[in-house]
């Protein structure tokens, strides 16, 4: 997995976990903690605050 | 709704990777948990084609945005954006008892719901910040402001910057209020 990271250098992932309600972000041992580069994610599925759809 | 809270050494697990990946090269990872199959599972997904099948499908909307977003991940597209589902709240503390805490509820967002209704929070790092100002007793004045690029900056690898805002303004104003 760590030669795939290091090869392709991805800019998203969805790495899927069971099981749970959840929608967990990188350094999410923390609750409410933003990660570097939050606003791109919030941007794409919102936050508690604003959707993602621009048109909202 | 109840169930057994995932045990932290599995959620650690799950993070390794996406930290990893956030760190060196800042992708940027979204792990949404999936469900248990039949209920009661809980980690335990059934060996069960069809049940897999169903699950894979749940994900795969969510899956083909993120794939279709990475091109230009500040623009992003969803196939959620123009429904019309009603606001509802999710009070958290009935499904994670470790969550309980009360910015962690989430309510979705509806122009008959107030910010203060809502309960949400949101760190000042992506939010749109105004200068509001008043001169000598005036109207009051909106101005832009742009992240301040000065300053020193400290720390590693996915360490999230809070920023200074800053406004060039006329500095020959005598009584300023913001």
């Amino acid at each position: 997995m760590q030669g795939l990271l290091d090869r392709l250098h991805f800019k998203f992932m969805v790495n899927y976990h069971s099981f749970g309600q959840l929608l967990l972000y990188s350094f999410g041992w923390q609750v409410q903690t933003p990660v570097g580069g939050q606003p791109d994610l919030s941007r794409a599925v919102g936050d508690g605050c604003q959707p993602g759809d621009p048109r909202l | 709704m109840t169930r057994a809270s995932a045990p932290i050494s599995t959620r650690r697990t799950a993070r390794r990777t996406t930290d990893y990946a956030h760190a060196k090269d800042n992708t940027l990872a979204w792990t949404p948990e999936l469900g248990e199959g039949i209920p009661g599972n809980g980690f335990v997904f059934p060996d069960d084609e069809g049940l897999i099948q169903q699950e894979f499908l749940k994900t795969l909307p969510f899956a083909l945005d993120v794939a279709k977003s990475a091109p230009n991940p500040a623009q992003p597209v969803s196939h959620l954006w123009g429904n019309t589902v009603k606001p509802f709240y999710l009070e958290l503390s009935s499904i994670e008892p470790e969550l309980s805490d009360p910015q962690g509820d989430f309510a979705s967002p509806s122009p008959t719901v107030t910010r203060s209704q809502s309960r949400c929070s949101r760190p000042a790092r992506w939010a749109r910040v105004a200068l509001k100002y008043q001169v000598n007793g005036g109207a009051v004045q909106s101005a832009p402001t742009a992240e301040w690029n000065g300053g020193e900056r400290f720390g590693g690898p996915g360490d999230v910057l809070l920023p200074h805002h800053a406004w060039a303004g006329d500095r020959h104003t005598t009584q300023v209020t913001m």
